[in-house]
């Protein structure tokens, strides 16, 4: 959806990029790359992981220093040395987790690097600074307390507040760098009402996403990166998602989010039954899943979504409720356990608990399963080492070599590398916790044919993903949670983006009427 | 299917290759310490060729290094699975003097010193690991605690004298025994670090240590019991530490209280300084008793070519930073350092994987 025509009329534009260029060592990681920003449009930049976005947003951040090539701000050819100079020309930057001091007040944290306000003997005067940050986080529609510490704050607020933070110094330029990769569909909406206005009030936004959907939802205009070169500045009225997919991957990927399940046989003994599970904050949540099925669990922050898997992982206890597996109940009281019987999990954030940074890649393959290559108490080293590569490359893992550090790879290349450990052991039912999150488009499509092939095989899946697109193109059922509570189970085409949010912000609704949410 | 594509499978293809793997990658600079240590070694044996370059010379920084190995290898373990041991002088001091009252002034004989000795060693890696996970106190903290404790214990159980009569035969012989002019203590030590080497690379507990160590969130996931991994690496330092520390008595022949603490630095530079031998940041037995043995080299050619002992303090100082800058400039590709932290890991991965890294994900 595109919303109101560019406000300000055509003249110069408000930052223009002329042959910008960055190489390191071999690699050309901006190459020759030209397009302009109008005044108070939102600009989305697009772009395969290692197109160049980045670097490019770093050497407007005055991170990197171009090596040839200008940026020119209202005209003006300018040069930044340092992140601060770029500020006090007017240019913010919010990133995909804003850095903050989570035990400070948010009003401290609204303050960093900006002088305060004194009294006389040079003391802080912090009725003001409070008062100020309450009008501060009034103009992003919070209404919080800027007492309270900033580790209280869910992350679509965190999000709100570095907006805040950033309009604090009269901005020109917004830069968002994938600002919603960790909020889910309600946040979203409410972060790109703000973001609306923010543009109706003048200022130009760099909008960063991976998520091609709200490029159309929001953005006026996209320029698409791909291998360091600009291929492409378009309107985005106008334009269809496949053509934007094509211009990003340079050739035609068909329509990634295609609806394609295959038919599950449910006569058979179901592969997951599970019973009243509850605790403290899930209630009496029953379910079942079928061998080869995918059963999507959907729901907004607090739904408990996440605890559900956690739970059936054995990772956290439940109070009542019982978990058969292939008609034989158990009750998991560690991971360990869980991964004995068949039971996997991808984990949201691959960096904090997916992968051991400091073990090679095919080590990282075979981490749970160090035991199964044990003969008379030695690793059959050569032999774990031949089963990371044969399942490494059977989910096309690019990567430098089996030795290499896991950093050494894209995202989607690690996350294909941790599916990867996962049939190295028996598999039965895999939980996968927004498996494609920071995961650029090609590794989405080829993450989504995994999930498929392995259902395929008989596997089962349960889906976490705040992607509701991902859920309806994979899932042949879905559940809806919604504070705890299973609220309803859509089955194939009832399967729909609309669907499901209108039913779980009407649960919202209903219970949070109390609570400030913008259209 | 695109050219692109087709480029990429060719990545794909996974070469198994039979090269050791005991370092991951060996790189360039992981070797400047060996030859950093080989120097050392043509540099002494130039400057005093009559008196470096003999065997008793060598053999003596042998047997010299061995007792301070011992307790490196202790540590690494520990430091292996992301902990920090300062309590294992401490242990060595209580072992040793926990051994010397026992032969000494108890008449215990000594097979059932060392059992004491050893059980001793586990209470105390048990006490730390337990403090460690369950209470999760940091080690840095938890060790320091248990260290003072321990030195406490020493000078009760010694009554702060130096006890230097009294030990039996078996006792000196257990310290002092010789073949080929090696003495006891080297043999000591390269069983304990044979068991270890093989221990950290070739067991699944070694390399769940290695994982805890990396990332314990994600270990735990992948279903690795994290808190035995940390537990069982404490008791592995504590047990190694008071072993060290009779063997250090034995050898000696007498006992002095506290004799340990003078150990605590050079084991820990001896680590550090191993990790970034033949490896990139880890922590391994083979690098840790390089360390040990390039930190005695240099202590020993120093003081042949007459500098005073205070020497042995400044070169293991300067070594153990030097290496560990030197680490860093490897990977760094010897530019200057950068501003922010980003920068740095940005610059840390080489030109292909730039490009890869340079999107946040």
């Amino acid at each position: 959806m595109v919303t109101s025509p560019d406000p300000f009329p055509d003249g110069v534009p408000v930052l223009t990029f002329r042959e910008l260029t960055k190489t390191f060592g071999q690699t050309v990681a901006v190459d020759h790359v030209s397009f302009d920003v109008r005044w108070g449009e939102i600009h989305a930049l697009v772009g395969e992981n290692g197109a160049g976005k980045s670097t490019l947003i770093r050497m407007l951040a005055g991170d990197y220093l171009p090596d040839s090539g200008d940026i020119l701000l209202a005209g003006q050819e300018v040069r930044f040395a340092h992140p601060s100079e770029a500020l006090e020309h007017g240019i913010g930057f919010v990133h995909q987790v804003p850095m903050f001091v989570p035990n400070l007040s948010i009003t401290e944290n609204l303050l960093l690097g900006v002088p305060f306000t004194k009294r006389r003997a040079g003391l802080i005067d912090w009725q003001a600074e409070h008062r100020a940050a309450r009008a501060d986080l009034a103009a992003v529609g919070l209404s919080l307390d800027p007492r309270a510490d900033l580790e209280t704050l869910s992350a679509h607020e965190r999000q709100l507040i570095a907006v805040a933070r950033a309009l604090k110094r009269g901005l020109k330029v917004l830069v968002l760098d994938e600002v919603t990769a960790s909020l889910s569909e309600p946040e979203v909406r409410i972060l790109h009402s703000h973001i609306r206005s923010l543009r109706a009030h003048g200022v130009s936004i760099i909008y960063v996403s991976h998520r091609l959907e709200e490029i159309f939802r929001i953005a006026d205009r996209v320029t698409v990166l791909r291998d360091g070169k600009a291929v492409a500045t378009l309107d985005v009225l106008g334009l269809t998602q496949k053509e934007l997919a094509r211009h990003i991957v340079g050739y035609d990927v068909g329509d990634l989010f295609e609806r394609r399940t295959t038919n599950v046989d449910s006569t058979k003994v179901p592969r997951l039954v599970v019973e009243g599970l509850s605790d403290e904050r899930l209630r009496n949540v029953s379910f079942s899943v079928s061998r080869g099925e995918v059963l999507g669990v959907c729901g907004l922050g607090g739904s408990g979504r996440t605890r559900l898997l956690h739970m059936i992982f054995g990772l956290i206890p439940h109070t009542s409720g019982t978990i058969i597996i292939d008609g034989q109940r158990y009750e998991f009281r560690a991971p360990a356990e869980a991964l004995a019987a068949g039971v996997s999990m991808v984990t949201e954030d691959r960096i904090e608990d997916g992968f051991v940074q400091t073990l090679p890649v095919w080590q990282n393959v075979t981490l749970p399963w160090a035991l199964l290559f044990r003969r008379w108490g030695f690793l059959q080293l050569r032999e774990e080492k031949r089963a990371a590569a044969r399942n490494t490359s059977r989910l096309g893992v690019r990567m430098p070599s089996l030795d290499a550090d896991m950093n050494e790879l894209s995202g989607g290349n690690q996350q294909k590398a941790i599916f990867a450990r996962w049939i190295t052991g028996p598999l039965r039912i895999l939980l996968l916790d927004e498996p494609t999150h920071g995961v650029d488009i090609r590794s989405k499509r080829q993450i989504y044919d995994i999930i498929r092939e392995l259902t395929a095989e008989g596997v089962s899946v349960l889906l976490v993903s705040s992607e509701l697109e991902e859920i309806e193109a994979l899932c042949q059922r879905a559940l809806l949670l919604h504070r705890g509570e299973m609220i309803d189970e859509l089955h194939g085409a009832e399967i729909a983006k609309d669907r499901i949010l209108h039913r779980l912000l009407a649960g919202e609704d209903e219970t949070r009427t109390d609570k400030h949410v913008p259209a | 299917m695109s050219p692109r594509d087709t480029a990429a499978v060719r990545h794909e293809e996974v070469r198994v290759s039979s090269r050791s793997s005991w370092f991951g990658q060996i790189d360039f600079g992981a070797v400047t310490p060996l030859i950093f240590f080989v120097l050392l070694i043509v540099v002494f044996g130039f400057a005093a060729p009559e008196f470096f370059l003999t065997a008793e010379n060598l053999t003596s920084i042998l047997n010299n290094g061995a007792v301070t190995a011992l307790l490196a290898c202790g540590l690494t373990v520990v430091l292996a699975v992301g902990e920090f041991d300062l309590s294992i002088a401490s242990a060595a001091s209580f072992g040793g003097a926990l051994a010397a009252v026992l032969i000494a002034q108890q008449n215990v004989p000594l097979a059932a010193t060392i059992a004491v000795v050893v059980v001793a060693g586990a209470i105390t890696g048990l006490v730390n690991g337990y403090l460690v996970t369950e209470f999760e106190i940091p080690a840095l903290i938890a060790t320091i605690g248990v260290s003072s404790l321990l030195d406490g214990f020493t000078l009760w159980v010694t009554k702060n004298t130096v006890i230097f009569t009294g030990f039996t035969d078996a006792f000196m012989t257990f310290g002092n025994w010789q073949l080929v002019s090696l003495q006891a203590p080297v043999f000591y030590l390269a069983v304990a670090a044979i068991f270890l080497a093989v221990m950290l690379r070739y067991t699944a507990t070694g390399r769940h240590m290695y994982a805890t160590g990396g990332n314990r969130a994600a270990s735990r996931l992948a279903g690795i019991r994290v808190q035995r991994q940390v537990m069982l690496a404490f008791v592995i330092s504590g047990v190694l530490g008071s072993v060290a520390g009779v063997v250090y008595t034995a050898r000696q022949g007498s006992l002095t209280p506290l004799f340990g603490t003078a150990f605590l630095l050079p084991v820990f530079a001896a680590c550090f300084l191993g990790s970034v031998t033949l490896t990139r940041r880890k922590f391994h037995i083979l690098g840790t008793v390089l360390g040990v043995y390039l930190i005695e080299t240099g202590t020993n050619g120093l003081l042949i070519l007459g500098a005073p002992a205070y020497t042995q303090q400044l070169f293991a100082g300067a070594v153990l930073i030097l290496a560990t800058i030197g680490a860093r400039y490897r990977t760094v590709g010897f530019r200057l350092p950068g501003r922010s932290a980003a920068k740095q890991a940005l610059r840390e991965s080489d030109a292909e994987s730039v490009r890869k890294t340079a999107t946040p994900t």
